[in-house]
């Protein structure tokens, strides 16, 4: 009997181990990491748009469950961005030409981002979260990682003031397709934003009124 | 002369009292007090996120974001600003006698500001009320209750007694209104927080 239950939570140990490894994250070699870059770069220079859902959980610690938004985006290379809520709030903001257009319900708003040093730096983070195109060691500490299904790569903001709303930048690429799947925002209280992309769409058409509030 | 130097020397003691007088909410009377205190029926089950979609209005400013609010214990809330995309920008715990200010981004620490951020939710969130006044109207009773050098005064409706209203006053005069629209007894489904004395505004929308 004693046997049958050693050998019992042997396997339930060894589960565990196998379980948690496929979780863990391994670092990236120094040729896995040029092959990596290399292979989201290439991949970003054949996006010219690119069209998907997403479902965002915003997880603080003292709540009791996360909070639940989903959407759309679409983007058209270089720069121009609509990030669309519409469940459960309409809200979307707009990055075109160097300008922030909200529309908030309804409640519109735009303002000029070009020359604030902070919008140009989240501006430039968030295009280059969506494309994958955000390898610049002047502005991030970067470190890089695989786990079964996806190379992770994660990003420390050098600068101060990004710092103070963003520690530290998660993106994940799986193997197959080196497009974003999945970006993860932590902040240095533990409470994290994580975004999940879904149904996407590379390359497909996109029009003026795609870009407009 | 003299009559006439009496006449608008009484008239103005008329007006300075009526200034002085104190707030009364209309179409109704005052009763007997029969409850000692009263229980806030919204935010106060530990288990829940209250989460709200929030539009601010502040000197013809408008500003959007998310507010949520949690009961961590019988005497304190935490409340949490944040933007759409979930960035905090105002966390902050409250209870009748303290105002803890956990994190704040640049230009939430404007100290009028916080101040008016204190008060009302300081109000909002009270789980009880000491009761040493009521009112009956055609469709509520009102409950008075001294608070912050002043009164509020809770609009419970008679028929379905869910408490649909407060306003804070000082003196004569109504400085804040609470509207609560609800359909459960907790989770109010929209809140407005309107100041009488100041351009800001602000509107809970449950999500």
């Amino acid at each position: 009997m004693n046997k049958i239950r050693n050998v019992f939570f042997s396997l339930i140990a060894v589960f565990a181990v196998i379980s948690s490894s496929f979780a863990q994250q391994q670092k990236l070699s120094a040729n896995e990491i040029t092959q990596f870059k290399s292979g989201v770069t290439e991949k970003s220079k054949k996006i010219k748009s690119l069209k998907t859902d997403f479902v965002q959980h915003k997880h603080m610690s003292f709540l009791s469950n996360d909070i639940e938004t989903s959407g759309n985006m679409v983007f058209q290379a270089p720069d121009l961005l609509n990030w669309r809520y519409t469940k459960p709030y309409q809200y979307s903001i707009v990055f075109k030409k160097g300008k922030i257009h909200i529309n908030d319900q309804g409640n519109k708003s735009s303002f000029d981002a070009s020359g604030n040093k902070m919008f140009e730096k989240i501006n430039k983070l968030i295009i280059g979260s969506v494309s994958g195109n955000m390898f610049d060691d002047n502005e991030f500490s970067i470190s890089y990682y695989k786990n079964k299904t996806h190379y992770v790569a994660k990003f420390i903001p050098k600068s101060k003031d990004l710092k103070k709303v963003i520690a530290e930048i998660e993106l994940y690429f799986p193997f197959d397709t080196f497009v974003v799947s999945e970006v993860k925002l932590n902040e240095s209280s533990g409470d994290y934003t994580r975004i999940v992309f879904k149904n996407q769409q590379l390359n497909a058409k996109v029009s003026p009124s795609d870009f407009t509030n | 002369m003299q009559k006439s130097v009496l006449r608008i020397l009484l008239i103005s003691l008329t007006l300075i009292w009526t200034g002085c007088g104190v707030y009364q909410p209309e179409n109704a009377e005052l009763t007997t007090t029969t409850i000692s205190e009263y229980s806030n029926p919204y935010f106060s089950d530990t288990t829940k996120d209250y989460v709200y979609k929030a539009n601010m209005e502040i000197y013809g400013r408008n500003l959007g974001g998310i507010v949520v609010i949690k009961k961590i214990n019988e005497d304190i809330h935490r409340v949490v600003f944040a933007t759409d995309f979930g960035n905090k920008l105002l966390d902050f715990e409250i209870s009748s006698d303290s105002f803890k200010v956990n994190f704040f981004v640049d230009g939430m620490d404007n100290k009028r500001f916080l101040k008016a951020l204190e008060d009302d939710f300081r109000m909002l969130l009270q789980p009880v009320y000491a009761i040493n006044k009521t009112f009956v109207g055609k469709n509520e009773i009102i409950y008075g209750s001294e608070q912050n050098s002043g009164n509020i005064y809770l609009f419970e409706n008679k028929e379905d007694k869910f408490l649909y209203k407060m306003i804070f006053a000082r003196k004569s005069k109504e400085k804040i209104t609470f509207e609560f629209q609800n359909k459960k007894d907790t989770f109010a489904e929209h809140i407005g927080i309107i100041h009488h004395n100041m351009p800001f505004t602000i509107q809970l929308t449950k999500i």
